[in-house]
């Protein structure tokens, strides 16, 4: 059975599809999300956000969500962790949710870092926090369906 | 009449099917160019990873053209900072360029234009090399 989804209810359409957390994973959801963009004729501006947000919630899973995190960034958790997207479009929001089963992480709660130290004292990490929290509306985090769910939504 | 771009060593890397491409040019003032194509993310920054590392090594005034970057996620900010900050230690330094307008929103959100500057054109580039 295809685990793609479409649902119409109350003027909204709803998207689900099942994917794997590795880097063949990401690039796949990515070009998912831009189908449905297209095919809902979203602004650009809300479609790189919905892709900044899929794209470091996704690297935060493949890289962070196994039992040990990886600094390596080639490396994926064997076998690769369950991800679950959904995407809800309306007449003014539109409302992706990403859920996992990896190591519990609190994304709305997490360190997020900007740049505003010299460079030589830079180091990296904490800048897809501080990405998902600018470019989403609201994020919102809880332990359920495969394990973390977060949601994020944008205005329209 | 526009001049004609001059340049010393020209290497082109395919370095994945669809995520990027890479262009390196050695041009005559002693800036290196490096123009950039297509998607800045996990893949992306894995792509090119070993490239910029190289660059970083070898060059001293890099300017990377983000013209055709249509999308940068943290991991590729992190290569863009780790290669400066190589260029950095050793008395070198790395200006972006006319980067597309969500791809500047990135660089502006995360606060990289406060540590790797922005420029729209060469000249600003090559102005900030001669300082």
């Amino acid at each position: 059975m295809s685990a793609v989804h479409k649902q119409h209810a109350h003027h909204s359409n709803i998207w689900r599809r099942a994917f794997v957390g590795t880097m063949e994973g990401i690039s796949a959801a990515a070009h998912w999300v831009d189908t449905i963009a297209a095919d809902q004729q979203l602004p650009e501006q809300i479609l790189f956000a919905l892709q900044v947000c899929l794209e470091e919630l996704l690297t935060n899973i493949v890289r962070h969500g196994g039992t040990e995190s990886s600094g390596d960034l080639s490396v994926v958790p064997i076998p690769p962790l369950n991800v679950e997207i959904s995407i809800s479009t309306g007449a003014q929001r539109v409302s992706m949710t990403v859920e996992d089963d990896g190591k519990p992480f609190d994304v709305v709660n997490a360190p997020a870092h900007r740049i505003d130290q010299p460079l030589s004292a830079i180091e990296p990490g904490g800048l897809g926090i501080q990405l998902i929290r600018n470019f989403a509306s609201s994020i919102k985090y809880e332990q359920a369906g495969l394990g973390n769910r977060v949601v994020v939504e944008f205005l329209l | 009449m526009k001049p004609c771009a001059r340049f010393q060593r020209r290497v082109v890397c395919n370095v994945a099917d669809d995520a990027m491409s890479l262009d390196i040019v050695d041009m005559d003032s002693g800036i290196t160019n490096v123009l950039l194509s297509g998607r800045m993310d996990l893949q992306g920054a894995l792509a090119v990873d070993k490239q910029f590392s190289a660059i970083a090594d070898e060059k001293k005034k890099v300017v990377i053209d983000l013209s055709k970057v249509t999308f940068l996620a943290s991991l590729g900010i992190r290569t863009l900072i780790m290669s400066c900050k190589t260029l950095a230690s050793k008395g070198g330094d790395m200006v972006l360029l006319n980067p597309q307008p969500n791809v500047e929103k990135v660089l502006r959100t995360s606060g990289v234009d406060t540590v790797i500057k922005i420029v729209r054109d060469m000249n600003t580039a090559a102005a900030i090399f001669s300082r």
